[in-house]
């Protein structure tokens, strides 16, 4: 009996931390005020060690809760598979096949940094000097796309500075779309140089089939 | 010797339970588990190691062999302890010293049950200029629901922990059906044969993938379908998405998302400003604190949170965990959040060991002088 009565009190404790899973409570949400004064600023020329930006789970829970949510649709170009984005990055594409890229549509708030410092900031991730290739002769220029809508996008195509180097090489082929007081999509497509020609005409279609999301 | 303890003495099962070889086999019990469970963190991570081997009354040893686990053991540790202070001690002048460090040692025991069954441990993760006055679960997720949008929001929420396929929860008028959940699941915009969902990142379908052993990486998803009264809606839902998903059920529009567990706090925190100082020509953080506004009961106050220098209030204590930059350059501060009723019982358990101990001794030097004399 006693026993029963011991046993009785061990499985009673076993559920002491047992709830009710319905529960309510009132939430407070306090938003910074808008305006971003930091926007686009070159954070890979600051060195900033890398666990300090994304591997704590509270901080990518806040960058996401902070990212701004782009009004835009788009269409995945055959062959490359689309996975759900998260934060500031709205979705990422990987491509199928022999030559694989990944590419990402980014949506940041404001200005974020604006042409010149995209291009400075792209050229450094994959290692082109851009003083250098202009010495070569070698200059990029942003070719600007047409898109439904009046909108218009600014092509920067790095393969054409990198037409000596191995097709090994890295390299990147990005275009900027201005949403004027929305935000900035970056749509970026990067891989070895071979890959990233070989996906050019995805990319274009990819960067065609933009639209504004009016649902 | 007293009559009661006499008494219990001849009691069967007291006697049983203060035997020696009971504390003995706890004792080497728990140095097995210790060592099992450290070890056993570098393959199934911190925080499932820690459940199997420590918060689990019993777990199969190599998939089949039952063996009792951290928390059975220290309960019959204390049962244990209990007993022999009952039956064993001789309570007289001289052995005061030595009862006073038992009770000490079994309100160490008390404190730690304490500890474990009331402590909640979150955060507050704040972007300089945001405010809030819920904190956020590491690893416990749950399906929130609101009305409307607006600043201050009445949620209901369901704990993810209690989501199994078939099982429905009632939340305020509507009805909610779990029809999958995967504890760990990726997301992917190409559709599945099953049921079509709405979902507004473009998600058609989710995949069951292994858990992770750092539990804290795991993102579930799950489809689930609300019912109003007049209207129901198969919704997808994943944890990694950044906005809560709008519906428009009954007339209302209600907010569902799967996001961190949330718990409510008694007071408002706001990050006024987050301040970091540099190791000379250096780019690695020196110290970093946060300015913080806290608001409780109208009552307005700012108080600055940095290292070993938390914020306290009632049973709640708030320190500087972490800061972030994020590609903007915006600082983002991370809080601690722990809740803690019995937070003070440790320290009342050292003093009364301590209080034992000073007794003891100065009993001792008494009973010898005595003999000198």
């Amino acid at each position: 009996m006693k026993k029963l009565f011991f046993l009785s009190l061990l499985i009673a404790l076993s559920g002491c931390e047992k709830t009710t899973p319905v529960h309510h409570y009132q939430e407070i949400v306090i938003e910074p005020a808008s305006g971003d004064p930091h926007a686009g600023l070159d954070l890979s020329a600051m060195h900033l060690p890398a666990q300090q930006q994304t591997n704590d789970p509270a901080m990518q829970q806040m960058l996401q809760n902070s990212a701004v949510k782009a009004p835009i649709a788009w269409d995945t170009p055959t062959g490359w598979q689309a996975l759900p984005g998260e934060g500031m990055r709205l979705v990422t594409f990987n491509s199928e096949g022999k030559d694989p890229v990944s590419c990402t549509i980014v949506s940041l708030g404001g200005m974020a940094g604006g042409l010149d410092e995209n291009i400075n900031r792209w050229a450094k991730q994959i290692h082109i000097d851009l003083n250098e290739k202009k010495s070569q002769g070698l200059t990029l220029t942003a070719q600007t796309i047409e898109l439904s809508g009046g909108m218009a996008l600014s092509l920067i195509d790095f393969t054409q500075l990198q037409a000596q180097d191995e097709a090994s090489t890295d390299s990147m082929i990005a275009a900027i779309l201005n949403l004027e007081d929305i935000s900035t999509i970056f749509i970026k497509m990067t891989g070895a140089k071979e890959a990233v020609i070989a996906n050019r005409e995805k990319f274009l279609s990819l960067c065609h089939s933009l639209r504004l999301d009016h649902e | 010797m007293n009559n009661w303890r006499k008494e219990l003495h001849k009691h069967r099962l007291i006697k049983t339970l203060s035997s020696i070889r009971i504390t003995v086999t706890c004792l080497a019990l728990l140095f097995i588990l210790t060592f099992w469970g450290t070890v056993a963190q570098i393959d199934q991570g911190l925080y499932a190691a820690q459940e199997r081997f420590f918060f689990s009354w019993f777990f199969l040893a190599g998939g089949f062999f039952p063996f009792p686990g951290a928390k059975l053991v220290l309960w019959i540790f204390f049962i244990n302890l209990v007993c022999v202070s009952l039956v064993r001690f001789v309570f007289d002048r001289r052995h005061l010293g030595i009862t006073i460090i038992h009770m000490g040692l079994l309100s160490y025991f008390v404190a730690a049950f304490v500890t474990f069954y009331v402590t909640v441990e979150s955060h507050v993760t704040l972007l300089e200029g945001a405010g809030t006055n819920v904190s956020q679960a590491y690893r416990d997720w749950e399906l929130s629901v609101w009305e409307g949008d607006d600043q201050k929001r009445n949620v209901t929420a369901v704990d993810a922990s209690s989501f199994a396929p078939g099982k429905t929860f009632q939340v305020n008028d509507l009805s909610i059906e779990v029809e999958n959940y995967y504890h760990n699941a990726k997301a992917y915009t190409s559709p599945s044969d099953s049921t079509e969902a709405v979902n507004q990142s473009g998600i058609k379908s989710l995949a069951k993938i292994p858990s992770d052993k750092e539990s804290e990486k795991n993102v579930p998803g799950g489809i689930f379908t609300i019912s109003g009264k007049s209207v129901s809606v198969h919704v997808l839902l994943f944890g990694g998405e950044a906005t809560a998903q709008p519906l428009k059920i009954d007339g209302k529009t209600i907010h569902v998302q799967l996001r961190h567990k949330n718990f409510q706090l008694p007071f408002l925190v706001k990050l006024k400003s987050f301040e970091m100082d540099m190791h000379p020509g250096t780019q690695i953080a020196k110290s970093y604190r946060s300015m913080v506004t806290f608001e409780h009961d109208g009552l307005t106050r700012e108080v600055t949170i940095w290292m070993n220098h938390p914020l306290r209030f009632k049973e709640y204590t708030l320190y500087q965990a972490s800061y972030s930059i994020d590609q903007w350059g915006r600082e983002h501060s991370t809080l601690a959040v722990v809740k803690n009723a019995g937070r003070l019982m440790p320290y009342v358990a050292s003093f009364i060991t301590f209080s034992g101990l000073v007794t003891h001794f100065l009993l001792m030097g008494l009973s010898s002088r005595k003999k000198h004399v």
